[in-house]
């Protein structure tokens, strides 16, 4: 392993830890949610780190399309891939939340509603390419696949703006609506998040990149 | 929700993230390597 990529993953462990003394130690207990306001920093940080990797699979699909080379379709289905277990954490955490505030694991809130919509349009770009034998077709209409499905992800950020939700809007255009510590400890928990998505990210395209070089040398002397 | 169950999510968050970064770097370790053996005797049979 590289000195640089030893570095960044220091660093990441030391903010990792960071976040986990601030979400479990340092964080106040909320006015209103008292100890569960915890399970806010396990939401929202995965979320907008879902989100950015989708906006990944995106720029990856207009680069394979417009520059034909296979290094983007490999890093565009990476980030489809952690963008769905970063979705999932996303989802399970605020079910969480959701029992917690409102009483009921699943209230088919337009947030909840959509955000799983997102997740399932991911889900089907994954079957799709899994299903597909054809290299070059595969890519190319993964790539169509991930540039069509990111309005969803649009729609699941502003759903909460554009219909009557039970969800609260923390993000205002004015700052972030919640206490000086809890802001605190959602930057942390933000970059450790963004970090530890950026390794996942490094790692599964490495696999990817050696999988399919292995895979065409044996395919070459077959 | 109950201090257990907080603490259980964090287990499970933070067991679940290491213990997948584990395994994505031994995997990639597992798989360079291969392909390197192969890289390798591809040159061999060149030469």
């Amino acid at each position: 392993m590289s000195r640089n990529r030893l570095i960044i993953l220091g660093i990441t462990a030391a903010i990792s830890l960071l976040y986990i003394y601030m979400t479990w130690i340092f964080a106040p207990p909320d006015v209103q949610l008292g100890e569960d306001v915890r399970i806010f920093f396990q939401h929202v940080a995965p979320a907008l780190v879902a989100y950015g990797l989708f906006g990944g699979t995106l720029l990856c699909g207009i680069m394979y399309l417009w520059k034909g080379e296979m290094k983007y379709d490999i890093i565009g289905a990476v980030t489809i891939k952690l963008g769905l277990l970063f979705t999932t954490i996303t989802l399970l955490t605020g079910m969480m939340w959701a029992n917690a505030a409102w009483h009921s694991y699943w209230n088919w809130d337009p947030r909840e509603t959509t955000t799983l919509i997102l997740w399932i349009a991911y889900a089907c770009i994954l079957a799709y390419r899994a299903s597909v034998s054809d290299r070059e077709s595969r890519a190319q209409f993964g790539s169509i696949f991930g540039i069509v499905a990111f309005p969803m992800v649009l729609l699941s950020y502003l759903s909460i703006r554009i219909w009557d939700t039970l969800h609260p809007i923390v993000i205002e255009p004015t700052g972030l609506n919640m206490e000086v510590e809890h802001m605190m400890t959602l930057f942390v928990a933000m970059i450790a998040m963004t970090l530890i998505g950026l390794i996942l990210v490094d790692l599964t395209y490495r696999i990817d990149l050696a999988n399919e070089k292995l895979m065409r040398i044996r395919m070459e002397r077959s | 929700m109950q201090q257990v169950e907080l603490f259980a999510v964090a287990v499970i968050l933070w067991g679940g993230i290491f213990l997948f970064l584990a395994y994505l770097f031994l995997r990639m370790i597992g798989i360079e390597e291969q392909l390197r053996i192969v890289e390798s005797q591809i040159e061999g049979d060149i030469e």
